[in-house]
């Protein structure tokens, strides 16, 4: 019985000691922001801005990839720190985390072949990926259409494609950059006019996540966005990805 | 007998309570208010494992029987090693590489799309019904000819002295006499049959499985939704082994005098 005690004791201080200052948690799977390569190392501008802050706050960071609908869980149960994945803020999360200040602003889209209208998408099938604010947009918004929910938004573009679903909905930016201007988006377009940005579902731009009681660490994170704006370092990383500020607004 | 109150014996006793405590603590602090508001969807999601289950498993038995058949028999060989080759490759690979193949491999080609099997393989529902029920025939089909071959000899020359036709000595002697024999495996493979409709999950189904997960997605927890799915399974499981029970029971009622 001693000795069990012994190594679950020494397990948990072991792992401790060799872990990274934060662990972060990204998802691997959210092109450009996001995405695995082939070696299974997570790439992309959420990856860049987290090592760009971790620099900044003079730590060394750790990224940890994760499913989407289980970063939130992962970040509770303490396998990371922090959630960098382009998570929107919004009320119903901040009951169960808290935010830094935004890094990111998206706006909503829907795509779908070339010429569809948005009076087409009431009754069409809509494919989003699982516990996002496009999730609750979509059902909020289009009562009476159908709607498939996915693990990533890979998997529904990929349905899209494959004509299961009429149209996805997501992040424009995502869509642009991880749909629409590579090969597989060919004849693919936004649809004109469906792009509503409702506070109510869309929150107030994309921060970075971490435990509810840890606020220093989530002030610490807004202090180094505020740097890395300032210092261009933001910047560099941004036109890296995107034609235009990422950023959105300035607050 | 008396207790020796040693201290190895408090400790152990301090250190179960202490799990117990802990485990009983995590218990109660769940949301389980979340799953009683979502009864209805969790119902529809049972029904629809029930139904994948108990359709993949017809359809498996339906072409596990003639399969079956063909290997023990071997009779065309030529058959018989297209049987054989169909069991090696549903079992020996995993059955959600089997379902991701059919539903986005198979699913994502041009012209399959183009196809007049479209309909079918558009719809998740489809897919999972064609690869549970090939793989629950090649894994039936497996139980079936150990069935077949343990004890076929005596029964087949017993049937064919009454003058039944080879026809008639297969399927009304020999296949019936088999099931019988099979019958203890087969409860298993209802029940792995059932755990696996967990992969429909995967490819956007809400059944049990997937409706654990949109529950853990919706309100951002980790263990409810596939608490209560493990519940269901647990249920559904000891139905299963009730039902292999009667069917033993009926099937092998004539062993008992």
């Amino acid at each position: 019985m001693k000795k069990i005690l012994l190594a679950t004791a020494l397990i948990m201080t072991s792992t401790s000691v060799l872990a990274a200052d934060i662990k972060i948690c990204v998802e691997g799977a959210y092109p450009p922001f996001s995405q695995t390569e082939a070696d299974g190392t997570v790439t992309g501008f959420d990856i860049d801005i987290a090592n760009a802050l971790c620099d900044d706050m003079d730590k060394s960071c750790e990224m940890v990839k994760v499913d989407w609908d289980g970063i939130i869980p992962a970040l509770l149960e303490k396998k990371c720190d922090a959630i960098i994945a382009q998570m929107s803020i919004t009320p119903e999360r901040q009951e169960v985390v808290t935010f830094s200040k935004k890094y990111t602003q998206s706006a909503n889209g829907f795509v779908g072949k070339a010429g569809l209208k948005l009076a087409d998408l009431g009754s069409m099938n809509i494919g989003v990926q699982r516990a996002t604010i496009h999730q609750a947009y979509a059902e909020g918004a289009y009562p009476d259409a159908n709607i498939t929910l996915y693990g990533t938004q890979d998997e529904a573009l990929l349905d899209l494609t494959s004509g299961r679903v009429d149209v996805v909905t997501g992040e424009t930016l995502q869509i642009l950059d991880g749909f629409i201007n590579t090969d597989n988006g060919e004849g693919y377009e936004i649809v004109e006019n469906a792009d509503v940005t409702d506070p109510k579902y869309h929150g107030t731009g994309n921060g970075i996540a971490v435990r509810k009681e840890e606020t220093e660490l989530a002030d610490a994170f807004s202090t180094s966005i505020k740097n890395i704006r300032e210092s261009g370092k933001y910047a560099e990383i941004n036109d890296v990805y995107f034609e235009i500020d990422a950023y959105g607004k300035e607050m | 007998m008396k207790v020796q109150l040693t201290r190895s014996w408090f400790f152990n006793r301090v250190f179960q309570l202490v799990i117990l405590g802990l485990f009983a603590k995590f218990l109660f602090g769940l949301k389980w208010h979340l799953i009683f508001q979502e009864m209805p969807s969790l119902a529809e999601a049972v029904w629809l494992t029930i139904q994948l289950t108990i359709i993949s498993l017809a359809i498996g038995f339906i072409i596990a029987w003639p399969l079956a058949l063909l290997r023990a028999k071997r009779k065309k060989e030529w058959l018989a090693k297209i049987a054989d080759a169909y069991v090696a490759v549903f079992r020996g690979t995993p059955l959600l590489v089997q379902i991701f193949l059919i539903y986005f491999g198979l699913g994502g080609q041009q012209w399959m799309q183009e196809s007049f099997l479209w309909p079918i393989f558009r719809d998740p529902y489809w897919c999972v019904i064609i690869g549970f029920s090939l793989n629950s025939a090649a894994y039936a089909c497996e139980i079936f000819r150990g069935a077949l071959m343990n004890g076929g000899a005596g029964e087949r020359e017993a049937a064919q002295s009454l003058g039944l036709s080879e026809f008639k000595t297969d399927w009304l002697v020999w296949v019936p006499a088999s099931w019988r024999r099979a019958l203890p495996q087969y409860g298993n493979e209802m029940i792995f049959m059932m755990h696996s409709t967990a992969i429909a999950g995967l490819i956007t189904m809400t059944e049990v499985f997937g409706w654990a997960k949109d529950i853990n997605g919706k309100f951002y927890v980790t263990y409810e939704g596939l608490i209560a799915a493990s519940i269901v399974y647990i249920v559904l499981t000891t139905t299963i082994i009730q039902i292999s029970k009667l069917m033993e029971k009926h099937y092998l009622s004539y062993m008992k005098r």
